[in-house]
């Protein structure tokens, strides 16, 4: 399970952003991605990696070759921490209003 | 495609306090410097100094933290005191992709006022253009998870 950092990490990188944004358009293999992006085929295999690993990107196998496409499952550690980004702040906020009520009635 | 949009669902969370929604939305809005956890919840980290919540529509909420610098982490499009306050949501990063808060604000029935939080507009660009294909392959929920958490997780 890749978690929040690791698919932070993997869409903090522009060239990577790139890449998801052009696989939105539909499923493309690392040779067509070379050549329509400005990214090598090298940077573009290394890069769709760190996407996998973030399972941001997934790909089937056709023939010799792979072809890529997204895979949202890796947005599930993300929400995950949200969950518990909104959690904490409301937890502070119930805590410092209740806080405020106590003082209010013992003064 | 319904696994794209697994992540994609509004996500809510509630409190309770014992104030009259009145006052709880005075105190969410102003005291927002005092009960926001600033040192783990915002762009500064633990250089963060202070947050403001300006009222009304277009009221910004911002950071401050070291020499002064500023982040803005959303501004309000509805403004309904005491019962609904509603943000956009970008801490530390461009607006394009902005992702939204509706906090809302109802008697308990107990003298009390229950606080319902729901985050939202990772499924939906607010550009509305052009979004579809990106939709229905899910980047628009990889764009508006990356901005509903922005920098304050760096």
């Amino acid at each position: 399970m890749a978690t929040y950092q690791v698919v932070l990490e993997a869409l903090a990188e522009p060239s990577r952003r790139g890449l998801l944004e052009r696989l939105a358009t539909g499923p493309a293999s690392v040779a067509e991605l070379a050549s329509e992006l400005p990214i090598s085929r090298p940077a573009v295999s290394q890069h769709l990696k760190v996407l996998r690993e973030a399972r941001l990107v997934d790909f089937d196998e056709r023939g010799t070759r792979n072809v890529y496409r997204l895979d949202p499952a890796g947005l599930e550690p993300l929400r995950t921490w949200l969950d518990g980004f909104w959690q904490d702040a409301l937890d502070a906020f119930e805590a410092h209003a209740r806080a405020v009520s106590e003082t209010r009635r013992s003064t | 495609m319904s696994t794209s949009r697994r992540g994609a669902r509004p996500l809510r969370k509630s409190a309770l306090v014992p104030q009259s929604p009145n006052d709880a939305f005075r105190i969410f809005v102003d005291d927002i410097a005092v009960w926001w956890p600033l040192a783990t919840h915002s762009v500064g980290r633990e250089r963060a100094t202070s947050v403001v919540f300006e009222h009304g529509i277009g009221g910004r909420i911002v950071e401050t933290h070291g020499e002064g610098e500023t982040a803005v982490w959303g501004s309000v499009t509805a403004w309904e005191p005491p019962r609904r306050v509603r943000f956009t949501w970008h801490p530390g990063t461009p607006e394009p992709e902005a992702t939204e808060v509706e906090v809302t604000f109802s008697d308990d029935g107990d003298g009390g006022t229950r606080v319902e939080l729901t985050h939202r507009g990772w499924d939906n660009r607010p550009d509305g253009t052009d979004a579809r294909s990106s939709y229905d392959t899910g980047w628009a929920v990889v764009l508006g998870a990356y901005a509903a958490t922005g920098a304050l997780t760096r």
